[in-house]
């Protein structure tokens, strides 16, 4: 096998062969930077790269052959999204902008994957603040022209090119799913508070959640184990087991691009022979869903980021940013709460649901990834969708998942047209992780979408 | 009582941290109107039983062992 193409194996192919001396994690490692090196002037998914990243991949190499191994993380390359405090790397959020400064000390899950022996290789690019689905620099491996996702943009292209054989992201209203989808990855949202937030930069104290971009489920699990300690997926299901698999038609299947829906109809349909009927699930306070998430993320980023405003600094802003903070503030305590009742009830929603079912389905963005500089969109030519924002439409089926609390997955489920990937979305009940993370692997082991790789040049 | 527009300027930017010249004002009613819109589309539910999702513990800060998050 050629060095290079060590990079673009999964975790859970890496690990054994690590282990049995294949090869070293400083080949692994100069791997991955040779792709860097080659890939990232045009992908842009790094803002900095880690100058003691090959040190430490010599120290556990030593450690290896002194016959130690912390686990399936020993000496694999992660990067971790800019808002993540590093002890060896400065956090910027996402701008060049000399107004905040943030400690240098690790996030606990930083320090969770160090000491589970992962290399921390660099810090990727976000969109600005952590608000925003698109990641100005960097671009998408299927298509250059092709904006990346945010606000985990950076960390999506990187796990998608193998940069980097996975990386962290953080997940408000979509942040790790929908670059996830837009690039042909796994994006893992975990259950609300199940993963430490320590260390990383707060965008909405209720919603924020730390998640990983990889090439495989089973890369997730690894992943979301070292970082909490639990939800490993022990081997592929057996045949006979079945999931209840809801979908609900309202909000998530009314407003979607036509060949996005047809090859997640074609999910859906594999979903029904494989585990039975697909039942119908209704979640009737969901239309009042983007008021509250609106409320409850312009509130807290302005309470987290206003001091910026009151000492003069939003002419250095990136203009989108500036504008949520400023509107922000205009949204009233008495409409915060409203959204915070509203929420309650959409979590009521779910639970009914999830009485019914196991897990709900759906696309995970209503489109493919879209040209750079494209504001709006028209998502299909039917009389009743109007054009509407690139924001308003590219987290519709992301944020609801938020809002509740709830874990969910989304996994590449085919290609448009264009080539470029479609992503397909599970969730769960909270802390059914397992179950979440065992139908999305029997899944990809039956169609083999992880496989695909983008073609670089 | 007339209020000089430098002042009021510097009045918004004190009490809100929020520069409202002219052109400001252009950008941001439009996108404001649209969100506050669907925000207080809420306001059409009857919440007078409901608790909010995320409700304040003050208290919190005398348990042991609370997560620190």
């Amino acid at each position: 096998m050629k060095t290079e193409d060590l990079a673009t194996l999964p975790i859970e192919v890496l690990a054994p062969r690590l282990r049995k001396r294949e090869f070293s994690v400083t080949e692994l490692f100069d791997s991955v930077m040779a792709r860097i090196a080659r890939f990232d002037p045009s992908l842009r998914a790094y803002r900095e790269i880690a100058q003691s990243a090959r040190t430490v991949a010599q120290d556990l190499d030593r450690e290896f052959l002194a016959g130690g191994c912390r686990g399936p993380l020993h000496g694999i390359p992660i990067a971790v999204k800019d808002n993540y405090l590093t002890a060896d790397m400065p956090t910027r959020l996402g701008v060049d902008l000399p107004i905040e400064t943030f400690p240098c000390r690790d996030a606990e899950v930083v320090s969770r994957l160090r000491k589970a022996g992962a290399i921390i290789i660099g810090k990727t690019q976000m969109h600005g603040f952590a608000w925003g689905v698109e990641t100005p620099l960097a671009r998408n491996p299927w298509n250059l022209d092709c904006v990346s996702g945010g606000s985990s943009g950076g960390s999506a292209v990187a796990a998608a090119a193998a940069l980097c054989s996975a990386a962290l992201g953080t997940d408000t209203g979509g942040s790790v799913r929908i670059p996830a989808s837009l690039c042909g990855c796994v994006g893992m949202k975990p259950t609300a508070g199940l993963v430490s937030k320590d260390g990383i930069v707060t965008h909405s104290w209720s919603l924020d959640v730390a998640g990983s971009l990889s090439r495989t489920v089973g890369d997730a699990a690894i992943i979301l184990e070292a970082l909490t300690g639990q939800c490993r997926i022990e081997g592929a299901t057996a045949p006979t087991d079945k999931f209840r698999i809801g979908y609900c038609p309202a909000h998530f299947f009314d407003r979607n691009a036509l060949e996005v829906q047809n090859i997640v109809n074609v999910a859906i349909d594999y979903l029904a022979n494989r585990h039975g009927d697909v039942i119908e699930i209704e979640l009737p306070h969901l239309k009042y869903g983007l008021g509250s998430i609106l409320a409850i993320e312009l509130v807290s980023c302005n309470a987290g980021h206003a001091e910026l405003l009151y000492r003069g600094l939003q002419d250095q802003l990136p203009t989108d940013v500036r504008d949520m903070l400023e509107l922000g503030a205009f949204v009233s305590g008495a409409d915060y709460l409203r959204a915070e009742q509203v929420r309650r009830l959409i979590m009521e929603d779910f639970k009914s649901a999830f009485e019914q079912v196991d897990v709900v389905v759906s696309p995970t963005v209503p489109m493919v990834a879209w040209p750079v500089g494209q504001t709006s969109v028209r998502i299909s030519e039917e009389k009743s969708h109007d054009t509407e924002s690139i924001l308003s439409a590219a987290w519709r089926l992301t944020y609801p998942f938020n809002l509740a609390g709830l874990p969910a997955i989304t996994i590449p489920c085919g290609f448009d047209a264009q080539a470029l990937p479609i992503g397909l979305q599970f969730a769960a009940k909270p802390f059914a992780e397992q179950t979440l993370l065992t139908v999305a692997q029997d899944y990809e082991r039956a169609h083999g979408w992880s496989d695909c790789q983008p073609r670089l040049l | 009582m007339h209020i000089e527009p430098a002042a009021l300027a510097a009045l918004c930017q004190e009490v809100f941290g929020i520069n409202l010249d002219r052109q400001r004002v252009s950008v941001l009613a439009p996108r404001l109107r649209e969100l506050l819109l669907e925000i207080r589309a809420v306001r059409e539910l009857d919440l007078s039983a409901v608790s909010p999702a995320v409700i304040f513990d003050p208290l919190c800060v005398y348990r042991d062992g609370e997560d620190e998050d």
